[in-house]
């Protein structure tokens, strides 16, 4: 995966590209800064950022992101639960995408069983695994 | 002499030649008498009467002298006294004279020319009186009398007695001679018979009896007795003979003292004899006089110089024995005295050889390790045959009483009976003395006993201790009923017995205890087998309470105490005892159980001090011995007897039960400590590899991620002509993910997220799907089970389908999961080669231990060729502690 979007420079660069409105909810601040900072760059929204279960639903239902990344583990809480929940609560303005630094395979049966539309690694969290979730899911 | 004329003289001449011829006619009836061997008596009667008829005399008489101025009326024809009547000769009598000068005396009233009649014959009416002595082989044996009421005697008739009195000695004459020959003869005889006797080794009683007999027979006389003198001052009857009762039985002792024919001897060494008991004197002539003597002779018994016994004739009859009677016993005595010696002495041998036989058998008992019980009925049996007497006791000390062990004959002391030492008894005084005893009276002494063998007929008995090693274990009696007291030699023969019969008691107590320290071990064995199997505490209790119940004869139960109140559980109880396992008694005074609880130590109640409720139980005695595991007081094992005091040494002994009981509690707390243990330990390492999951999670994985988006970023800054740089920032995240995969790889291995968050069944897909060989998984358990356990099953299928991929070379693997009866049940099965060991590949071994510390079991079965199969069983719940009983 090659940051092919990145020789034009910003994010911005493709105005076809409507700039995905995203939050990620995750509880290591690290990550969250990293991920936040690569994604902007890689031209996505990210709208804000979220370490609980209830600080990712109030933020997702005030500011209806299209995508929200959530990571499975999220300290105490089960990432499973909260995108259950969130598909309950907002399934129409946002779909989740678990991530995760546990590998795929490893949860592959609980993934499928959620209501998530997919899971990127957080090794591998790009714009471009995102989009491509997305379009999956369409 | 008036002068007589022809008439008269023819008359008178006539009248001689009558007479004459009557005198002839007379002395030929008196001759043929004699010559027909008449004895004497009956020729004394006859010559009475012919002379009283020849001189037609209103008395005749024959009389022998004895000794010291006494007579015998021999034969008599109208006399005051009876033939064989023995009488003073009175010197006023005619007789007496005779003796005195051996001559012809006459005494007349009316003739001048004769002694003067004595006044007393005078009074009596007798006017004339004459005798003529009787000559005997030259010696005067005694007279012929007459006497008239009316008139005197002619002169010449002192001249015709004479030839009576010719005859008369004669006659006496032959009859002793013939006498003589006979008693030699006779003596003889009955030496041969005594010495037959002697010879064919017959009991010395029967010989003795026997030369009663003879000599009985010998002398015509009524009794005979032979005594042997002993050692202080008695002399106990031997032998007997009674011509019509009147005899002395055997046994009579006596003492030797006073004026009696049996201390003569004793005292002189010579033959004595006594005429009349009258003035007789000491114990002997009691005894006499109580069988009616009248008069008695003796002779000693001598052996190889020594005064042995005494040979002793006594007579009913009022005439005393012949002169010299003494002597003929004597010279017989000495004839006999060697068989009697000898009679004795084989007796003695006979007796001793006795013994030897008995105690030999008894030995052979002792020594082939017969039970005390055979050793004691054999003891009294030979006992009592030995000493002649039927009732023998053979009695134990307990304490302040003695208890019959064993008894021969019919007595009131049976076997098994027990009586106090408090009271007079033979028993009692040996109890007191260590020493042999004796009672020869029971009439003067008090208490049950001695009213008791009052009663039985006892007249004497005699104990002879038995000690064993050192203590005084207890006494042999024997009793006799007989007037006479039993020989005092019998307290050392009985004594003989003691010592058997202690070795015996001794032998048989080590043996016993032996025999009870062994199965005391086998049942301590047999508990200590069932503690190192491990099996389960109840059922140890059970064992040691049966065990218990068995060795020592009651009932038994193991007991936990309770605290709150204070009480007692039944966790074990052996078959004789009637209450639940389970079943709570609260303390009360009088339950051993609540001593052992107060004080830490054995206790014992008895009898009344008992509770209430162990006594409406029917409980006599309690014993309990506490049980202390690893320091604490945890209960007690307790015994109960319903019949009898509880042996006195029995806390000892069961100490080594309680301690077996106290190994397996402490056991079966450590085991099962152990097991929660094992268990504590796998939940708190699964614990502590979730927590290093998620450290590695939360921590180095989360860092290797954001240096790969930090590293992404830096590579979005970069200006286009910077490929090479480039490419080296992708390098390092490509290096960054794989590091992230090798933590993801090593994540799995410590902790599967999937297990903790889904649980066994998608864990097991998940493994599934990654296989390398196709799995077919059918998991039927979906609840969700104590992370242990779900973690241990997850292990086990992921080290079985890892070592397939390896080794297996299967095309296809079966994993079912299945809950069953509480019970998980996990199966993985493979189409491969087989022929895996279960125990290389440390993998399954590990995960071995872990099941069986969660208390589930693992089995594989791995044939060559014929696949590897897998079985896992695991409880679906886990107890991290665990009480015990």
């Amino acid at each position: 995966m090659t940051a092919s979007g990145v020789a034009e420079g910003s994010p911005m660069a493709d105005p076809s590209l409507v700039p995905i409105r995203c939050l990620i909810v995750d509880d290591n601040p690290s990550f969250l800064e990293g991920a936040t900072d690569l994604l902007k760059r890689e031209g996505l929204d990210v709208v804000g950022t979220a370490s609980t279960g209830a600080e990712a639903i109030r933020l997702v239902t005030k500011l209806r992101p299209e995508v929200t990344l959530v990571d499975i583990d999220l300290g105490e809480e089960d990432g499973f639960e909260l995108a259950r929940q969130l598909s309950e609560t907002s399934s129409a303005f946002t779909k989740v995408i678990l991530i995760s630094t546990h590998s795929e395979q490893d949860l592959a049966q609980l993934i499928a069983a959620s209501p998530a539309i997919g899971f990127v690694s957080k090794a591998r969290v790009s714009a471009q695994a995102i989009r491509d979730r997305l379009e999956r899911a369409a | 002499m008036k002068e007589r004329r022809p008439a008269e003289v023819e008359h008178a001449t006539l009248r001689q030649i009558g007479t004459l011829a009557d005198e002839q006619a007379a002395l030929r009836r008196v001759a043929t008498l004699v010559a027909r061997g008449a004895g004497p008596m009956p020729v004394f009667e006859a010559v009475a009467e012919e002379v009283s008829d020849l001189l037609n005399t209103d008395v005749a008489a024959i009389v022998r002298f004895e000794v010291g101025g006494m007579a015998t009326m021999m034969g008599t024809h109208r006399a005051r006294r009876s033939p064989g009547e023995h009488f003073e000769l009175d010197p006023a009598y005619v007789v007496a004279s005779v003796r005195d000068t051996g001559e012809a005396a006459r005494f007349d009233t009316d003739d001048p020319a004769a002694a003067e009649m004595p006044e007393p014959v005078r009074a009596e009416g007798i006017r004339s009186a004459l005798a003529s002595p009787i000559v005997v082989d030259g010696e005067l044996w005694g007279a012929i009398t007459v006497a008239s009421f009316e008139g005197s005697f002619p002169p010449a008739t002192e001249q015709r007695l004479t030839d009576f009195t010719e005859l008369l000695a004669a006659a006496v004459a032959n009859t002793q001679a013939r006498d003589q020959v006979t008693t030699l003869a006779d003596e003889q005889a009955a030496l041969r018979r005594v010495a037959t006797l002697v010879a064919r080794d017959a009991p010395s009683t029967e010989v003795f009896d026997a030369v009663a007999t003879e000599v009985g027979k010998l002398l015509d006389t009524d009794i005979t007795v032979v005594g042997r003198y002993d050692a202080d001052g008695i002399a106990t009857a031997i032998g007997n003979w009674s011509a019509a009762g009147g005899g002395v039985p055997v046994g009579t002792r006596s003492a030797i003292g006073g004026r009696n024919v049996l201390t003569l001897v004793a005292e002189t060494g010579q033959p004595a004899r006594v005429d009349g008991y009258d003035d007789a004197s000491g114990e002997a002539a009691e005894i006499a006089r109580r069988y009616g003597w009248r008069s008695s002779i003796a002779a000693p018994i001598l052996v190889e110089g020594r005064l042995w016994g005494v040979m002793l004739v006594a007579t009913q009859r009022p005439e005393p024995f012949f002169t010299g009677a003494e002597h003929k016993l004597a010279a017989f005595t000495d004839l006999v005295a060697t068989a009697v010696a000898n009679a004795q002495a084989h007796d003695e041998l006979r007796r001793f050889g006795d013994e030897q036989a008995a105690l030999g058998r008894v030995a052979t008992l002792v020594a082939a390790a017969g039970s005390p019980e055979q050793v004691f009925g054999a003891v009294v049996a030979e006992v009592s045959s030995l000493l002649g007497l039927e009732r023998i006791e053979l009695v134990r000390y307990d304490g302040d009483s003695g208890t019959v062990i064993a008894a021969t004959g019919d007595h009131p002391f049976p076997a098994g009976s027990s009586w106090s030492l408090e009271e007079a008894s033979v028993m009692a005084s040996v109890a007191r003395t260590w020493r042999a005893a004796r009672i020869d009276d029971y009439s003067d002494l008090e208490g049950e006993i001695a009213r008791t063998a009052r009663s039985a007929g006892f007249q004497s008995a005699i104990g002879a201790p038995i000690t064993v090693e050192g203590r005084l274990w207890g006494v042999i009696i024997a009793i006799s009923t007989d007037p006479e007291p039993i020989p005092e030699r019998s307290e050392g023969r009985l004594g003989q017995f003691t010592g058997l019969v202690a070795t015996a008691i001794a032998n048989a107590e080590s043996r016993d205890a032996l025999a009870r320290i062994a199965e005391e071990q086998a049942a301590l064995r047999r508990v200590a087998t069932l503690v190192a199997e491990g099996v389960d505490p109840s059922e140890i209790f059970s064992a040691v309470s049966d065990e218990a119940a068995r060795l020592f004869g009651s009932g038994a139960a193991v007991l936990r105490f309770e605290l709150e109140p204070p009480a007692v559980v039944f966790v074990g109880i052996s078959n004789e005892v009637d209450i639940p396992i389970g079943t709570r008694w609260e303390f009360e005074e009088g339950m051993a159980t609540a001593e052992v609880y107060r004080t830490g130590r054995a206790a014992r109640v008895d009898h009344m001090d008992l509770a209430r409720v162990g006594r409406s139980l029917g409980v006599v005695s309690s014993v309990a011995t506490p049980i202390v595991v690893e320091g604490r007081l945890w209960g007690a094992v307790g015994l109960t007897s319903m019949d009898e005091q509880l042996p006195s040494d029995l806390e000892e002994r069961l100490v080594k039960f309680t301690e077996l009981v106290a190994t397996a509690i402490a056991n079966a707390e450590g085991k099962s400590e152990l097991a929660a243990s094992r268990r504590r330990i796998v939940a708190a390492s699964d614990d502590s590899r979730r927590r290093i999951e998620r450290d590695l999670h939360d921590g180095t994985q989360q860092r290797l991620v954001s240096l790969g988006l930090a590293i992404r970023a830096a590579e979005a800054d970069l200006s286009p002509d910077r490929a090479d740089v480039r490419a080296q920032l992708e390098g390092v995240v490509d290096g960054l993910a794989d590091a992230l995969e090798d933590l993801q790889e090593i994540s799995r291995g410590i902790h599967p997220a999937i297990l903790s968050r889904g649980g066994l069944g998608p864990a097991l897909q998940t493994l599934a799907h990654r296989s390398t060989i196709p799995v077919d998984l059918e998991v039927t358990a979906d609840v969700r089970l104590p992370e242990p356990i779900e973690v241990c099953a997850y292990f086990i299928a992921s080290e079985a389908l890892a070592n397939a991929a390896k080794h297996s070379l299967a095309t296809r693997i079966d994993l079912s999961l299945a809950q069953h009866d509480g019970r998980l049940l996990l199966s993985i099965g493979d189409n491969g080669i087989g022929g895996a060991d279960a125990t290389c590949g440390s993998g399954l071994l590990g995960l071995s231990d872990r099941v069986e510390a969660l208390g589930g079991s693992i089995s594989v079965e791995s044939r060559q060729g014929e696949g590897t199969q897998i079985t896992a069983e695991l409880p679906v719940e886990l107890e991290l502690e665990q009480p015990v009983g």
